[in-house]
């Protein structure tokens, strides 16, 4: 069974006044997938095609206007109506690694906080500092990074610490909306490392937001294409790659530069 | 795209390998002041960008490829200090005048920044920003408005003559990103400095301005310094390279050359961590830690700490530039087999 089902999902920012007049499109207008629990599913598009607010979306921090999400099945609304277990299982990892980790917070209260919020989640049977320093060692942080906040740490610090706080709640999806487009290229391998790494230890699923093709390429088992607020194709990495099916996917990936064959 | 094929040709290598220098960047060092007293983010730079030819400055953040243009073009903040040589037509820009650095500021080094949306003033017409330096230069109303819309039209902004009279709010990024083209062209400079001019845009769009900064090189013969991070942009794009890592230069060559078989383990570490779209590749074996920052550039070589291929002098001694091919020089004790 899949793990997330979207159904039709519609999306608009419209004015009541726009939304009478009916003509300006849908920010997200009838889109629908599925994700499988041990799957890593890119959604891919270019700036305003929506894919940003459909993973707001399955994370439930975007209402929307139709349409269903289904996890294990069960419809889920926003996310503050989720039941806890739910909202413990969906996990995000934002772009801007700073601004997604409180500045005031040491990165140990941080992950702490998780665990306030979830009881259900908190290690029982130990301390949670010896919890939390496993975590960090899980995402490749040195135990001494606990006692910091996040305006001492680097921009891939950070994002290992944002995805060390997803993993303080033992989720089984991570939406990763553009994780590693803002980290340099020689960190952006370090963390898809890790992503791939925990995907493989822990049997995460992963819908991964990106504009960087190649990135998808490497990490993706299936790739969807949203264009002005639509999927215009969804395939296996591999058939994407090779045979893409939708004039605008072969656009895409004409457009996209590699360092071979410049 | 055939001047760019032609000069790497290696048979052409040895009669294009010397252009002449426009721009003639000599130990340039710059030192800002910190919470912790003065850092040195330049140090110790020199490369020249030749006539009619696209130099790209590569580097991550921390690099001080940015500094490095923004002492080019002479707005550095206030409490820089900087040393070393850049020559311009006989002039060294680092002792210039203010005065007749704005003098040469647009007309003869011009600007591209990364961000137009910022770079643009919202409450002044594209076709005024445009047309600036003209109005400044004395141009009459009616010639600066016809050269204008011929420097709209020539950046491939359509209906110039509705869209000049636009405001930024009505650009898309992209086109955005061509009347920030458009402003850098009117005061026909010798020297583009572009910024990541591609960075802040989606890929079709980043494609298109790619293509439309050869063409000024090639058909306005600019040349141009093109800072980003972005091999794949570099490969496109640049003739020359200069890799740069914590303030310090650590590869200079042809940007083929540089790319294809690079002899700096960083910008191998760089080139390897490249995602290509066309062929499926692994995820690249990551360089251990972060990039450093010139304020805690460790001694020696301030690779050494990420680097495999480490010894003991590499942790002492700072490895001086040295040729290890025509016009390829590198900064490292053991550099790979270019």
């Amino acid at each position: 069974m899949s793990l997330i089902e979207v159904r039709d999902l519609v999306v608009n920012f419209h004015t009541r006044w726009e939304r009478r007049r009916g003509t300006k499109p849908n920010a997200v207008d009838g889109v629908s997938f599925t994700l499988r629990p041990d799957e890593t599913l890119a959604i891919v598009g270019e700036s305003g095609s929506g894919k940003t607010t459909v993973a707001r979306c399955v994370v439930g921090l975007q209402a929307r206007q139709k349409g269903a999400v289904l996890f294990d099945g069960a419809p889920v609304g926003p996310v503050a109506k989720r039941p806890p277990a739910t909202r413990r299982a969906i996990q995000m990892v934002f772009q801007d690694p700073a601004a997604s980790l409180n500045p005031r917070m040491t990165v140990r209260s941080i992950i702490a906080e998780t665990w306030r919020t979830h009881p259900s989640a908190a290690p029982d049977g130990r301390s949670w500092d010896a919890a939390i320093h496993e975590l960090l060692a899980d995402v490749g942080l040195d135990a001494d990074v606990a006692t910091r906040r996040a305006t001492a740490l680097s921009g891939g610090q950070c994002q290992r610490v944002s995805i060390a706080r997803a993993l303080a709640l033992r989720p089984r999806l991570l939406v990763c909306d553009e994780a590693v487009s803002a980290l340099d290229v020689s960190v952006q391998s370090q963390i898809l490392r890790l992503l791939t790494g925990l995907r493989a230890a822990r049997g995460l699923a992963i819908l991964f937001i990106t504009h960087d093709l190649g990135v998808v390429r490497q990490i993706a088992d299936r790739v969807a294409v949203m264009h002005q607020g639509r999927l215009v194709e969804t395939a296996t990495a591999d058939d994407l790659f090779e045979r893409p099916g939708h004039p605008y996917t072969r656009k895409l990936l004409d457009a996209a530069l590699d360092l071979e064959g410049a | 795209m055939n001047r760019s094929s032609n000069v790497t040709d290696p048979s052409s290598a040895v009669l294009d390998a010397e252009p002449a220098p426009l721009l003639r960047v000599e130990h340039l060092s710059i030192d800002l002041p910190g919470p912790a007293g003065q850092v040195r983010v330049v140090d110790d730079v020199s490369f020249t960008v030749a006539e009619g030819r696209t130099t790209g400055l590569i580097g991550e953040s921390g690099s001080g490829k940015t500094m490095t243009a923004t002492a080019i073009i002479g707005l550095l903040p206030a409490g820089a200090a900087v040393s070393g040589r850049m020559a311009w037509h006989g002039e060294d820009l680092v002792t210039m005048a203010e005065q007749d650095r704005r003098r040469l500021r647009g007309r003869g080094i011009a600007m591209i920044f990364q961000d137009p949306q910022a770079a643009l003033d919202p409450t002044q017409t594209i076709g005024r920003q445009v047309g600036e330096i003209l109005r400044r230069g004395g141009m009459p109303a009616k010639e600066v408005r016809r050269t204008v819309i011929d420097l709209l039209d020539r950046v491939g902004i359509p209906n110039p003559e509705t869209r000049h009279a636009q405001y930024p709010h009505q650009y898309s990024g992209g086109l955005r990103q061509r009347a920030m083209v458009a402003t850098a062209l009117a005061g026909s400079p010798q020297l583009i400095l572009a910024d990541e001019p591609t960075t802040a845009l989606d890929v079709t769009v980043q494609a298109r301005i790619l293509a439309l900064l050869r063409r000024v090189r090639d058909e306005e013969g600019m040349a141009m310094l093109l800072v980003s991070h972005d091999l794949r942009v570099m490969a496109h794009v640049a003739d020359e390279v200069v890799v740069m890592y914590a303030g310090r230069i650590c590869e200079v060559g042809s940007g083929r050359e540089v790319l294809n078989s690079p002899a700096h383990p960083y910008t191998r570490a760089l080139v390897v961590s490249v995602p290509a779209v066309r062929s499926k590749t692994a995820i690249a074996e990551p360089l251990p830690g972060n990039p450093v920052s010139p304020a805690e550039r460790p001694s020696g070589c301030p690779f050494h700490p990420r680097c495999a291929k480490a010894q003991d002098r590499c942790r002492s001694e700072v490895p001086q530039m040295r040729q290890v091919a025509a016009g390829r020089q590198v900064a490292c004790h053991f550099p790979e087999e270019a």
